[in-house]
């Protein structure tokens, strides 16, 4: 639990931190979708320069006595009576902000997803340097904003990717240092929705074992033509179904298997093409097909276990083939 | 492992995306170079009044180092790597060192303080490190008060506070530039908020005696003051100066008029002809038992440095402050001089008739030393003794002698240069000031069997009827003698009253000219026109000041300690101490909850907001709005009710209408700029709606 995200340390996990973590308060949905930032949800603690003020004022405190100073015990009330008004303001910084929705578009898998999130401030008064992170993800930390009464803005949240399908966004931290940076002032907010997330692209393990016989290496081709007709160095937008991938386990490079039969407009991208290779790297390599397909501007068609998409091309066909992989299932 | 690797490597790439890992130097970012030269600016403001102490060469380190600061701004291939910062902190503390020794104590501690003020300021390189070299800058501004003079400071000081203040507010925007008067309001409402605190603290904070630390301040130097001695001519130059000597505050009594405020400091009993002086101990030790016949006045008395360490009391003191003795000739001796302005009550009472004369005393008080007493002086001297009845018919015939002959007043007479300085004077100067006219009165006196002795203080004082304190300044410095009266004990004769009893009515008016011949003129108290508005004017200028002193410059712990009585909070013991940190406890957890748990109220939109501001404004016209009655009902109610305003009433209610009902998301919406201003301007119109009806 991250209760205190001046320390940019993750939260340590486990029964007690999570029951802890229930205990906390959360901005949640309100029924018409906005989210309200409520005075009873704001948490509020010293950062490091906040600790550091307080140092400072026990010294002055300890000096003005020493030598007696009345300007001295003056002015270092005056600086704790800032510092009070600097809790109360921290805190009001963030109380009563309006936050959207949050939008977000597809990405690969080990792209950070990106949700953009409205803010708005309905106070008179402007609000500043608000900026919000992941929770349990502080190093996600996005640009600051300020809101000038009565405006808008928009926050950034980027949030890591680490497998295919749908991602929620879930409990987001929002917090503020202004106006003076010694107290950081946050809340927990609760996002529902979700973001597409592709399979990472046509990443395959090292020193897998290709199919023993030809006939899956016939089975993985059977889309183009029959004919194997020599070798030809890998490049960009090349379709990887035609990479040698035996050649490129045994550290030869990436080589292309030329067939002499290629005049096929439509291609097909079967399952059961890349038999060889574990369930998600199956899934990558796919995923790069049709990334380069689309890229190369053929046609394609996807089939899957429980989906078959007839060959087209353009980035909707492409969005679609995507999200099918995407949340197949095996 | 490969997608191990290549997640690790854009997580990095996205640490450069995100502002925090590598902080953009200050100068680069948009507005920077301005924050910087402002802050640079205020800093260098807060080690300011440290040129008044510190040696030059300190402060010429400190210029040196945020002068460069300020050229690497501007031409950015100056070097300042960490090369050039641990060269410039060697050099710099060691000339610190040089001259101040380790950082321990004031002086050495401030001018630590201060180089490293300015290396952290050449090290600021984003926005971060300004705040770190914000957090030095007010504690740079606090050892300003650890000296004696950073009072006068305190007022441009807090100003300055605000300034850095408003700088850490920008520090935290994304973009500052937008937002430099919006924080300037912001850190008023702040100042306005911590006022209460820093009033509560300031008087209700437990105030410790004494240091908690073994170092303490360095003495000050160079006040002004009587001398433990009177030449002829050396009061002449104090008479000269309007410095305040001390406040005498008389609280709810009348004062004592003019004639009686006669301040004792101390009692000159030896002299040598020329010199009187105070002495050895002994006379000043004895002390005697007197009876109390009526207490006069009670006052007290804010008393400015003057480095004696005797304490000035209107006669007489009945008892003595503490850490002090009340002497046996009514002068009050404080344990130690006085360096810094003190404070302290005393009661002026008069004694019964008993008081005996001790042979010390008799001694004393007749002994003439080396005085040269030429035949002249002696013929005169006899001409007052022969067959007077009394000391006090002795007294009067030398004090006729005074008035009858042409004796001048004057702050500027003639030098005495002879061995007989009293016969020349009386003889043939003849023009003098009290300390001429009360040593040669003493002189004859002792001449003449009496003992006699030399009072020096102050006389008079400026009444100020505002705060009902009289203030005594240097040029009320006067001497008198005192002679002994068998069956009434030490009476007060001043020989100066004689020649000039203007002098002991009114004090010398330094504004007004001074006659032909050096004769000084005295102020009347009869003012009028533009004289009296200027005395009113300074009376209220003394009275605020009083004031100030009073709560705030000379606040401590006795006073807090009258505050605490008079609030009905008992001693400052460690029980209050108790009491104190409890409540603040109380207050603190109150605040907060307070803050948590308040009722929690939808926030109102601006448009609603509007709305209850125009109904509470017809509830306070009269009109009170229904409870279910829709804003057109009501707007033909408000015009019918007060048709002199028809046109400005419908024009509210039709914008207030209009901003309620319109399309969520319309056109209207888009534009908030506009939004804000229209809102605005509607605030602004129903707030100056001011309806008779």
């Amino acid at each position: 639990m991250s209760l205190f995200p001046e320390s940019g340390v993750d939260a340590p996990s486990g029964r007690i931190w999570d029951w802890l973590q229930s205990l906390t308060r959360t901005v949640e949905t309100e029924s018409n979708g906005v989210r309200v930032v409520r005075p009873k949800q704001v948490y509020i603690f010293p950062t490091r320069y906040g600790f550091l003020y307080c140092i400072m004022l026990i010294a002055m405190l300890f000096g003005s006595n020493n030598y007696g100073s009345n300007p001295g015990f003056l002015f270092t009330f005056l600086l704790t009576g800032l510092g009070l008004a600097a809790l109360f303001q921290t805190w009001k910084n963030l109380v009563g902000l309006q936050l959207s929705s949050a939008r977000s578009s597809p990405v690969f898998c080990g792209q950070p997803a990106r949700f953009e999130v409205t803010v708005k401030n309905v106070d008179t008064v402007h609000k500043a340097g608000i900026s919000c992170y992941p929770w349990k993800n502080k190093f996600f930390m996005s640009k600051a904003i300020d809101l000038p009464a009565l405006e808008e803005g928009t926050l950034v949240i980027n949030k890591p990717t680490a497998s295919r399908g749908q991602m929620l966004l879930g409990k987001v931290c929002l917090t503020t240092r202004y106006p003076l940076g010694l107290l950081r002032s946050w809340v927990y907010i609760q996002f529902d929705e979700s973001c597409l997330v592709y399979p990472s692209i046509g990443e395959v393990a090292e020193g897998f074992d290709y199919a023993q016989d030809n006939q899956s290496a016939k089975s993985s081709t059977k889309v183009d033509g029959d004919d194997f007709a020599g070798h030809k160095t890998y490049q960009d937008g090349d379709n990887v179904m035609h990479v040698d991938w035996k050649a490129v386990a045994r550290g030869k490079g990436w080589n292309l298997k030329h067939f002499e039969d290629q005049k096929g407009e439509e291609i097909w991208l079967h399952w059961g093409a890349t038999s060889g290779l574990e369930f998600e790297q199956r899934i990558s390599a796919l995923t790069k097909a049709v990334v380069q397909l689309e890229k190369a501007g053929k046609s394609y068609g996807l089939s899957i276990p429980g989906e078959k998409l007839q060959p087209s091309s353009g980035a909707n066909h492409q969005h679609l083939c995507l999200k099918a992989l995407a949340l197949f299932q095996a | 492992m490969r997608s191990l690797t290549s997640r690790f490597s854009w997580r990095k790439n996205n640490k450069l995306n995100n502002h925090d890992e590598k902080p953009k130097l200050i100068e680069s970012t948009p507005g920077g170079l301005r924050l910087l030269l402002i802050s640079i600016g205020l800093l260098t403001l807060t080690a300011l009044p440290h040129f008044g102490h510190l040696r030059i060469e300190i402060m010429i380190v400190f210029l040196a180092l945020v002068g460069y600061r300020c050229l690497a701004a501007k031409y950015r291939n100056l070097p300042r790597n960490r090369w050039v910062i641990y060269l410039s902190a060697t050099i710099g503390f060691s000339i610190s060192a040089w001259f101040y020794g380790p950082p321990f104590g004031r002086d050495p501690g401030v001018a630590f303080l201060v180089v490293l003020l300015g290396l952290k300021s050449l090290e600021i390189t984003s926005r971060r490190d300004v705040s770190i070299v914000i957090m030095l800058g007010f504690f740079t501004i606090m050892t300003q008060f650890l000296y004696a003079d950073g009072v006068s400071w305190t007022i441009p000081m807090i100003i300055l506070v605000g300034g850095l203040m408003w700088l850490l507010a920008q520090m935290e925007h994304a973009e500052p530039q937008t937002f430099m008067l919006g924080d300037i309001k912001l850190v008023g409402k702040m100042f306005l908020q911590a006022l209460p605190v820093v009033v509560i603290l300031f008087y209700l904070f437990p105030r410790l005696s004494g240091s908690l630390f073994l170092f303490q301040g360095d003495g000050n130097s160079g006040v002004t003051g009587l001398g433990d001695s009177l030449k002829m001519g050396s009061i002449s130059s104090l008479v000269e100066s309007e410095e305040v000597a001390f406040v005498a505050s008389f609280f709810d009594q009348e004062p004592p008029p003019p004639s009686e405020r006669y301040w004792r400091g101390t009692n000159f009993w030896v002299t040598d002809g020329r010199e009187w002086s105070r002495g050895g101990h002994g006379v000043h030790l004895i002390s005697k038992e007197r009876t109390i016949v009526e207490k006069k006045y009670t006052y007290e008395i804010e008393l400015q440095p003057n480095n004696q360490n005797w304490l000035f009391a209107l006669d007489h003191p009945g008892q003595a402050p503490k850490n002090a003795w009340l002497q046996g000739d009514h002068h009050i001796i404080n344990k130690e001089p006085v360096k810094s302005e003190i404070r302290y009550e005393l009661d002026a009472v008069s004694f019964d008739d008993s008081e005996q004369l001790l042979a010390a005393e008799e001694r004393l008080g007749l002994d003439l030393g080396k005085t040269e007493i030429t035949p002249r002086l002696q013929k005169l001297v006899d001409s007052f003794t022969d067959q007077a009845p009394s000391s006090i018919a002795i007294a009067n015939r030398a004090l006729q002698y005074f008035n009858q002959n042409e004796f001048v007043y004057s702050l500027s007479p003639p030098l005495l240069d002879s061995n007989a300085p009293v016969d020349e004077f009386m003889f043939e100067s003849q023009t003098g000031f009290c300390g001429h006219y009360a040593s040669s009165f003493a002189t004859m006196m002792r001449q003449a069997d009496i003992p006699a002795r030399i009072v020096v203080g102050y006389l008079g004082g400026d009444y100020n009827p505002r705060s009902n304190q009289i203030v005594v300044r240097q040029s009320h410095a006067h001497a008198w003698t005192e002679i002994w009266q068998e069956g009434q004990g030490w009476i007060r004769v001043d020989p100066t009253a004689a020649v000039a009893p203007e002098r002991i009515e009114s004090s010398i008016d330094l504004n007004g000219s001074t006659g032909n011949n050096g004769q000084v003129l005295f102020s009347s108290l009869n003012l009028t026109g533009f004289k009296k508005f200027i005395t009113e004017a300074i009376w209220i200028k003394d009275s605020i000041k009083a004031k100030w002193n009073r709560w705030f410059i000379n606040f401590d712990r006795d006073r807090q300690q009258e505050l605490l009585r008079s609030l009905g909070l008992g001693n400052l013991d460690f029980r209050y101490i108790t009491i104190f940190a409890f409540l603040l406890a109380l207050t603190i957890i109150t605040m907060v909850s307070l803050l948590i748990f308040r009722r929690e109220k939808k926030p109102l939109d601006a448009t609603t907001q509007l709305s209850l501001l125009f109904d509470k404004k017809m509830m306070s016209m009269g009109l009170a709005r229904g409870k279910s009655e829709g804003p057109r009902d009501f707007q033909l109610r408000a015009v019918k009710a007060f048709p002199s305003q028809k046109s400005e009433l419908k024009d509210i209610s039709n914008q207030l209408i209009r901003l309620r009902y319109r399309m969520q998301g319309s056109s209207e919406e888009v534009s908030h700029r506009a939004d804000t201003n229209q809102l605005v301007q509607l605030k602004k119109a129903i707030k100056s709606l001011n309806i008779k009806p």
